[in-house]
């Protein structure tokens, strides 16, 4: 109701309360942009992207899942920012990662042990995440990492709920060989034999 | 055979197994899958992969944002001046409102007004290709001292230039030799002095022929500029056109993807 509201002043244009859903979204916007770009400064540059074209398009959307329509936005900027990548040969999305691993400590109560894991398993993650399909990661990210419905992946992707499904059956089982392949970086409860 | 319907059994619980993971299937489907998982130990360890799989993706740390990505005022009220539609870019621009520039060129680039520009551009290629074609094959008389013969005056001891005689069109469109078509050159007074019997003194011939002591005294050169197309100002000018042409379609082109995958 509140987020309603938000967009309707926003489509009024009225920044401030634009800006009050770009406070609400620009953790997951950025998240995914990491996640898919594998670089935070580039993730960077495409989360102020979508914010950027959301606020320009606001006036244009039509009800439905904010939400789902803010992540499309920023699929489509992270998509731009690696074709732009891949034309300019600046680096391939191996050294793009290789450059990443900005994992900021999230809260102070955090040990230094834990902090190193995570960063660890989030390097590791991406690096599995690079081995997918640009359409893969894409779903893989919005609904095992971001935690997004089906119906939500479809809306967000402009795509049928059966792509999604075939999308997300194909990158799991891409991501779960990669996992495989290097059990030995995998955290201890997961080391299990196949 | 049995073998063959196992299979067949595998490849159909394959395609549930993400739905099976997420909980989304219905209860006869969970049960379906489940009664095959018992008997099936490969689908088992296929499951049993992708659940970990799933259950470490969904441990991936969420990063906090370096920095607000909120949009401020200023820049809100650029995206909206420079967003903005009408025909403002056919109004003249004031001198004074340098700060226009921008809206108007905004304006200039909006994809929605702009069904012209592809075929302007197009024509104004073509154009420009046409002429540095006919230019290359100089088919078009120029502008300059090409065409200008030089010869020498021995009664003024200066060097004027006849211009090139005029030659009919239909002569180069004949396709025949060019060279072939020019009307022979005068000869110059001293050549037809010479012919006669009257031939001057060397010394003297040679004197007036420099001008004296000044090698380059009173030399005057006339070119021809009547009849002639300023061939290269107008390729430039086309060129630039074209060139501007050319930017604004891809510039267009550019923002109108953009806008319609938002």
């Amino acid at each position: 109701m509140e987020e309603q509201e938000f967009i309707s002043r926003s489509q009024e244009g009225d920044v401030e309360a634009f800006n009050q859903l770009v406070e609400h979204y620009q953790r997951l916007v950025y998240n995914l942009a990491l996640r898919m770009l594998g670089n935070a400064d580039m993730a960077e540059d495409a989360a102020q992207d979508t914010f950027f074209s959301a606020y320009k398009a606001v006036g244009k959307f039509r009800g439905g899942s904010f939400k789902a329509w803010i992540l499309r936005i920023a699929a489509n900027a992270c998509h731009d920012r690696m074709r732009a990548a891949r034309r300019a040969r600046a680096s391939s999305l191996d050294n793009l990662i290789e450059e990443s691993g900005d994992f900021i400590a999230d809260n102070d109560a955090e040990s230094p042990e834990d902090y190193a894991l995570r960063r660890e398993l989030g390097r590791f993650l991406n690096e599995g995440l690079a081995y997918l399909t640009e359409d893969q990661r894409l779903v893989v990210i919005l609904c095992d990492i971001q935690g997004l419905s089906y119906e939500e992946i479809s809306e967000a992707t402009n795509s049928s709920l059966g792509t999604v499904k075939s999308r997300l059956n194909r990158g799991r089982a891409r991501l779960r060989d990669f996992l495989l392949q290097r059990r030995e970086l995998l955290p201890a409860e997961f080391r299990q034999d196949k | 055979m049995f073998s063959g319907i196992r299979k067949t059994r595998c490849r159909k619980v394959w395609g549930m197994i993400s739905d099976y993971i997420d909980d989304l299937l219905g209860a006869e489907e969970r049960n379906e899958v489940e009664r095959h998982l018992e008997t099936c130990s490969a689908c088992s360890k296929e499951l049993e992969s992708l659940r970990m799989t799933v259950q470490l993706l969904r441990r991936t740390p969420s990063v906090p944002v370096p920095r607000s990505f909120a949009i401020r005022e200023v820049e809100a009220g650029r995206e909206e001046v420079s967003g903005q539609h009408g025909s403002g870019w056919l109004r003249p621009v004031p001198a004074f409102a340098v700060g226009r520039v921008s809206a108007v060129w905004g304006g200039v680039c909006d994809p929605q007004r702009l069904r012209w520009l592809r075929p302007a551009a197009a024509f104004a290629t073509a154009a420009l290709v046409l002429l540095l074609m006919l230019d290359f094959l100089q088919v078009v008389p120029q502008q300059g001292g090409i065409d200008t013969r030089e010869v020498f005056n021995e009664s003024t001891a200066q060097v004027v230039s006849t211009p090139a005689p005029e030659v009919e069109w239909d002569t180069f469109e004949a396709g025949g030799d060019e060279l072939a078509e020019v009307p022979p050159v005068p000869a110059p007074p001293s050549q037809a002095a010479e012919d006669e019997g009257k031939a001057p003194a060397a010394d003297v011939y040679f004197d007036e022929l420099t001008g004296g002591n000044d090698y380059g005294g009173g030399k005057e050169i006339a070119t021809d500029t009547a009849g002639g197309w300023p061939m290269r100002q107008i390729e430039i000018a086309i060129g630039a056109v074209a060139s501007i042409l050319i930017a604004v379609t891809v510039v267009t082109w550019m923002r109108r993807n953009r806008l319609s995958r938002v």
